[in-house]
């Protein structure tokens, strides 16, 4: 290689700059820009605020941020099964109702007891006026025998 | 203390002579030690402003940026690792935040640089190979081939470090290299620098 020549090889080597360029380079004018005080007091003191005692405020944020969205996760569950288990009248008041006999089930029993009540002349509750024909008979009798069909295991009072 | 003098600022000085390797002064921080991250203010504040100016060619982004880096860097802890130069790390975060700020300020890098760059034009009768010489020279190179001169030679970084920081092949940094030692070879400005 000459003097002067910039190592060529791209292989693995890297280029080498004249020692003299390097000095040139290394003796650039560099324009110093002052920084004044009052911007590192500002980045400081961030440091500061950040590094001592941010963890736990961070983490007790996080707990924060964290616990809204939770609570009102849980009260819209609560809502949700609310509205699933009790429809204007009451599903859950309609069905203790409906078990006449009070074994916890809305079964042919409860059925078969309201027909019995009727035949004996007794008067049964104003609420087992299941279809709101202002009377209750057979044909109430025949809602409870469809709904101990229709809800699963019975139902429950 | 007056605003010419900032190195009499106590903390700076006293911060200067923190003799903690980089490694050390980062699990320090990551411990909470806020006087290892004043250490690591003071030793690489210098640099990411004199890095931005050299983009920007204004004092004004140079601090801003500067700022910004450094509260960018800060909120990698606790749990920063670092696995090699610290500029190799900060080099990508300055450029990104300089573009950023560059876009805010309506301002195109190029034109400033060079119009900062003319500013050092020599007269008519200085000596040719003066540094003026070379920083006109550097200023006709393309911002690819300056850089990775600059990271080398100026800033000390190693070849893979300045691929890790651009964020490019090594063998790119190389050939870059080699084609802006060869523009100023030929270049009759920066010629001399190449003969013995």
């Amino acid at each position: 290689m000459k003097p002067g020549d910039i190592n060529t090889r791209r292989d693995g080597e890297e280029p080498q700059a004249p020692e003299k360029l390097v000095a040139a380079l290394e003796e650039l004018p560099a324009r110093r820009v002052f920084v004044p005080p009052a911007i590192d007091a500002a980045v400081l003191l961030a440091a500061h605020r950040h590094l001592t005692g941010p963890r736990r405020r961070e983490f007790g944020a996080l707990l924060a941020w964290l616990k809204w969205p939770a609570w009102a996760a849980a009260c819209l569950v609560v809502v949700g099964l609310v509205c699933f288990f009790k429809k204007p009248g009451g599903v859950t008041s309609t069905v203790a109702l409906m078990d006449l006999n009070h074994d916890g089930r809305v079964d042919i029993l409860d059925a078969f007891q309201l027909t019995r009540e009727l035949q004996s002349g007794q008067k049964p509750p104003s609420g087992l006026d299941l279809n709101s024909d202002g009377v209750v008979d057979q044909r109430d009798v025949h809602i409870i025998a469809s709904q101990a069909v229709k809800l699963e295991k019975g139902g429950r009072s | 203390m007056t605003a010419n003098t900032p190195s009499e600022c106590p903390v700076e000085s006293q911060n200067q002579n923190d003799s903690r390797t980089d490694q050390q002064l980062i699990a320090a921080i990551n411990a909470g030690d806020v006087a290892a991250f004043e250490a690591l203010y003071f030793r690489y504040r210098d640099w990411v402003v004199k890095l931005v100016y050299r983009f920007t060619g204004s004092e004004d982004l140079a601090l801003d940026v500067m700022q910004e880096t450094f509260l960018y860097f800060l909120r990698k802890f606790p749990g920063f690792r670092l696995t090699a130069n610290l500029k190799t790390f900060l080099y990508p975060a300055v450029r990104n935040l300089t573009i950023a700020a560059r876009r805010k300020a309506g301002r195109y890098q190029s034109t400033e640089t060079e119009q900062v760059q003319l500013e050092q034009v020599p007269a008519a009768d200085e000596p040719a190979g003066s540094g003026n010489d070379l920083a006109i020279a550097l200023a006709s190179l393309s911002e690819q081939h300056r850089e990775v001169l600059l990271l080398r030679y100026v800033d000390g970084l190693n070849l893979a470090e300045i691929a890790e920081a651009a964020d490019v092949p090594l063998g790119t940094v190389k050939s870059r290299l080699h084609n802006a030692l060869e523009i100023l070879r030929q270049d009759k400005r920066t010629r001399q620098f190449f003969e013995e």
